[in-house]
């Protein structure tokens, strides 16, 4: 995977030259990671969005100032810290002393926050789409769920998968959309049924 | 079954998600209309994967990109001067014999001014320097004149004239700095005025 940052400065050259949907491209791959890391700082969950949305917005102001001299994501990083630093401040509440480390952030139990602080309907609706999932990946053929076990377990790149498995990159990268596909058949109404669970809530 | 369009998008969104989308095909992911299809595929996918992982959580669920998309909408961007000048140069790009003569007259004009400014100072300064200046200056601190610059019509009249108001001018600085602390840049060299400024 070492096109990662040469894909994201080739998206930040265009967005640099106006192309707004080349930042549409940066927040969908980095929007989970950056809520996540938020998310670590901030004892309000239903804060996360808000200052996620903050922080692509102030990252998309500063994007004229960025030369590429780190990646994307460390960039956006240290604007996420920020911006959930200052959203506790001005909440009155202290933020924490200690610097977080990026790879600290994402390797934060997301499990432990959302049972201290969901709800019981959020937590059975949680629940309910993790058991949807495991159930369709157990339904899927083995060599499709061989792919997404190894991408999404072990974190393999397209290229280890595919000598893992003993075929081409091609074959890989269609294996693990075909399982996402399927596993998406189930997860969308489920979706449909949270977000309106949330939203009356 | 979703129709052909969408099944490509999805699944170059799926590679791209994975960081194993080709270059080439990051321009055709950008022309895709459908934008908000875009955002929740790839949301659920983001999902799938923290399910997987036995990671799933509220903040899995955040997706904020139609609404940082929405936002965004009503923003203007300021390219930064080195993108600007690289739009500028290919917005105006020029073939053939104007670009090959573009790129030699530039520093050719340029030089050209220099060399005139050059050769003006030499010349008004050899002009306006009496021939035993530098021995003036040895001999007598009191007689110390600065060789002055001035630029406009000369004839020997107007150059005897100033000569004279200077040599005046010069003992008349001479005199009255007898005020100025000799400890002092001005009190030194009366004929210097200095300015400075202090950065807080």
């Amino acid at each position: 995977m070492g096109g990662e940052r040469s894909i994201d400065q080739a998206l930040v050259e265009r967005v640099q030259q106006g192309d707004k949907k080349a930042f549409d491209l940066l927040v969908l791959k980095y929007q989970l990671r950056v809520s996540k890391l938020v998310a670590r700082f901030l004892r309000n969950p239903s804060d996360v969005p808000d200052v996620v949305q903050d922080t692509f917005i102030k990252a998309y102001r500063a994007l004229p100032n960025f030369r590429g001299d780190s990646a994307f994501y460390t960039w956006i990083y240290r604007i996420a810290i920020n911006t959930a630093k200052n959203h506790l401040v001005s909440m009155g509440r202290k933020s924490p002393a200690h610097s977080i480390d990026i790879q600290d952030a994402e390797d934060y139990g997301a499990s432990d926050w959302l049972k201290e602080y969901a709800s019981p309907e959020r937590e059975a609706l949680a629940g309910e789409i993790q058991e949807n999932i495991n159930q369709a990946v157990s339904h899927l053929p083995a060599d499709l769920r061989e792919a997404i076990m190894l991408r999404e377990m072990e974190g393999l790149s397209y290229e280890d998968i595919a000598i893992a498995m003993d075929c081409p990159i091609g074959t890989v990268r269609s294996r693990i959309f075909r399982a996402r596909e399927a596993i998406d058949e189930k997860l969308e109404p489920l979706l449909d049924e949270y977000s309106h669970n949330v939203g009356d809530t | 079954m979703k129709m052909n369009n969408e099944k490509s998008a999805a699944e170059k969104i799926s590679a791209y998600i994975d960081d194993a989308l080709k270059a080439d095909e990051v321009s055709a992911l950008l022309e895709t209309n459908d934008s908000n299809g875009m955002f929740s595929v790839a949301t659920r996918y983001h999902i799938v994967g923290d399910a997987i992982r036995g990671e799933l959580s509220d903040s899995t669920m955040v997706d904020v990109s139609a609404q940082v998309h929405q936002a965004l909408l009503q923003e203007s961007f300021d390219a930064p001067d080195s993108v600007k000048s690289t739009i500028k140069s290919s917005e105006g790009d020029r073939f053939g014999f104007f670009a090959w003569l573009e790129s030699f007259a530039r520093p050719l004009t340029g030089m050209a001014v220099a060399v005139s400014v050059a050769a003006m100072v030499v010349t008004v300064v050899q002009l306006e320097s009496p021939e035993n200046n530098s021995q003036q200056l040895a001999s007598s601190p009191e007689n110390l004149q600065v060789p002055t610059l001035i630029v406009k019509k000369q004839s020997v009249d107007n150059l005897l004239n100033k000569q004279q108001r200077l040599t005046e001018f010069d003992d008349y600085l001479t005199e009255h700095a007898e005020f100025a602390a000799q400890d002092t840049l001005q009190g030194r060299i009366p004929y210097v005025r200095s300015v400075s400024y202090e950065v807080k």
